[in-house]
């Protein structure tokens, strides 16, 4: 039971990090990403081509594909969903629904849809092995990345005066405009931000989990989960979205089987949906 | 008399919101250091006009000159840089910041960054209740702090003008009184000032100059000295009015 508790809290703080991009996105241009899981792919995807191609070591590839996500960001939001938002949040929501079949079909085009992993440092070591519990390295890792980047973040929207002019955006964009604030160039930096803060999710996953061209729609629906359990927009509340989803699915993994994980997970969420559906630390509730 | 630089100039325009013509030929001006007045009941455009100025929406034809410059249909955000701002019916401050955040976004413009500290203390002098509560999150304002904050937060845009969308929207009469003084008190540093009021009597009082709106047309100007309460009522109503002073 410890060893589930301990598994399930730093299975949490991975989760936590694939949801974080999804919660910002939704908290700051107010629309569900849908491609989220996908684009995170495409940078697991992304490193897996450099380390292949151009350079062994696993470090450089993650900062060669930070740049390329904040940049893919960049473009997502300038060009397409900027074009739309105008329009409301379901057109953009279409786009990126579109977006993401695209993305499927692309990387299944130029990988082919079989299994990948990715390299790890830490692979087959133990972070902690004692009798009573162990904690493979890839999970200590998975977990201290992503609590420093979910906390970096955070420093980053509310303390740095890029941070507060995005957070005005969101907030109310017409007084936003009023102070000289672009909101469509707020939005654009957030989205890049959250797609560079992607990429290192994705070299997670991919280093934790076998991935393939359809993996994104699995992992968008754990950030789904995260970020309903955790509020939408709040970004402390996908690391205690991330904690309880993750606890859920292994506490239930132990006492009924591995069978139940993902269905923990799911009843998990359908509760607190019913309890509290605006999250357990939603900044606001949607008016 | 020496004739006063122009800051605005409002001409021929036409606002619609689908088939309906909000503002009709709607011409206007505001000069440097002047408190213009847009007097009109609710709902005859007056926003409208003001939303025009600042970009906040498209007209169909006239144009809006900022200081001889064509500022029409561009956006809002380059508007708000070129030396006038808005603050916006129902103050629109940003709710879930500090005080002092919200005085922080005001000073956005590369131009008023450069002032912060000087428009921040001038802001505190004006404001005494806002540097109490510098640290306070803006939703817990009362009614007359918020509208302080959103004129504060334009000041700190260090503006040449300044446009108040109903400000005394709601607000006690003592209230009001101080903050209409706390405007001339700005005025006298050489701001100028757009007001939208519903009150006739109050925007006469607070203004050097005044338009009349009645369905989206500009119906009577002239200085503020010179028009009457009934000669407003009288355009508004089509009828003469008798007996009928505005509230306060």
């Amino acid at each position: 039971m410890l060893q589930a508790v301990i598994t399930g809290l730093l299975l949490g703080g991975l989760y936590a990090l694939i949801g974080v991009g999804l919660s910002l996105i939704f908290g700051i241009v107010k629309i569900t990403n849908i491609a989220h899981g996908d684009l995170m792919i495409v940078a697991t995807f992304f490193i897996m081509v450099i380390l292949n191609h151009l350079i062994g070591n696993i470090y450089i590839a993650l900062l060669i594909t930070i740049v390329v996500m904040a940049i893919i960001g960049f473009l997502i939001q300038k060009f397409l969903i900027n074009k739309v938002i105008d329009q409301g949040a379901e057109t953009a929501m279409l786009v990126m629904f579109g977006l993401s079949i695209a993305i499927k079909n692309a990387l299944t085009l130029i990988f082919g849809a079989g299994n990948n992993a990715l390299p790890s440092p830490v692979k087959g070591t133990n972070f902690i092995k004692t009798d009573l519990v162990s904690i493979s390295g890839q999970y200590a890792v998975n977990f201290i990345v992503a609590v420093v980047l979910i906390v970096g973040l955070s420093i980053l929207m509310d303390k740095t005066p890029l941070g507060r002019s995005i957070r005005a955006a969101s907030s109310d964009t017409m007084a936003a405009e009023l102070m000289g604030i672009n909101t469509k160039t707020m939005y654009v930096w957030a989205m890049a931000i959250t797609m560079a803060a992607t990429a290192v999710a994705g070299m997670l996953v991919g280093q934790t989990y076998s991935f393939f061209p359809y993996t994104g729609t699995q992992f968008l629906i754990i950030a789904f989960g995260v970020v309903v359990i955790g509020g939408m927009g709040s970004i402390f509340g996908t690391l205690v979205g991330g904690a309880i989803l993750g606890l859920a699915q292994m506490i239930a993994a132990y006492l009924l089987g591995t069978a139940y994980q993902t269905l923990a997970g799911y009843i998990i969420l359908l509760i607190l949906l019913t309890v509290r559906p605006q999250g357990l630390l939603s900044k606001r509730m949607r008016k | 008399m020496i004739e006063k630089e122009k800051l605005l100039e409002v001409k021929g325009l036409d606002v619609f919101y689908g088939d309906l013509q909000a503002v009709k030929e709607v011409n206007m001006e505001v000069k440097k250091g002047e408190m213009v007045a847009l007097i009109g009941a609710n709902g005859v455009g007056k926003s409208t006009i003001l939303q025009a100025i600042m970009g906040l929406n498209k007209p169909k034809s006239g144009s809006v000159i900022w200081k001889g410059q064509d500022i029409t249909g561009i956006q809002t955000n380059k508007i708000a840089r070129l030396g006038l701002t808005m603050t916006p019916e129902g103050s629109h401050i940003f709710e879930d910041m500090s005080v002092y955040e919200n005085l922080l976004l005001g000073a956005y413009p590369k131009h008023a960054k450069a002032r912060r500290a000087e428009s921040l203390a001038l802001v505190y002098k004006t404001f005494p209740v806002l540097k109490e509560k510098e640290k306070q999150t803006a939703t817990f304002l009362s009614g007359g702090q918020r509208q302080m904050l959103a004129i504060a937060r334009a000041m700190m845009a260090n503006p040449e003008l300044i446009i108040c969308d109903e400000i005394s929207l709601g607000l006690a009469p003592v209230i009001i009184k101080d903050i209409y003084a706390s405007l001339h008190e700005i005025n006298k540093n050489g701001v100028s000032f757009l007001l939208v009021e519903q009150e006739t009597k109050r925007a006469l009082k607070h203004s050097d100059y005044a338009y009349v709106i009645v369905h989206g047309e500009v119906v009577l100007e002239g200085r503020s000295s010179a028009l009457s309460e009934e000669q407003i009522a009288q355009v508004y109503f089509g009828v003469e009015q008798s007996g009928e002073g505005g509230a306060d």
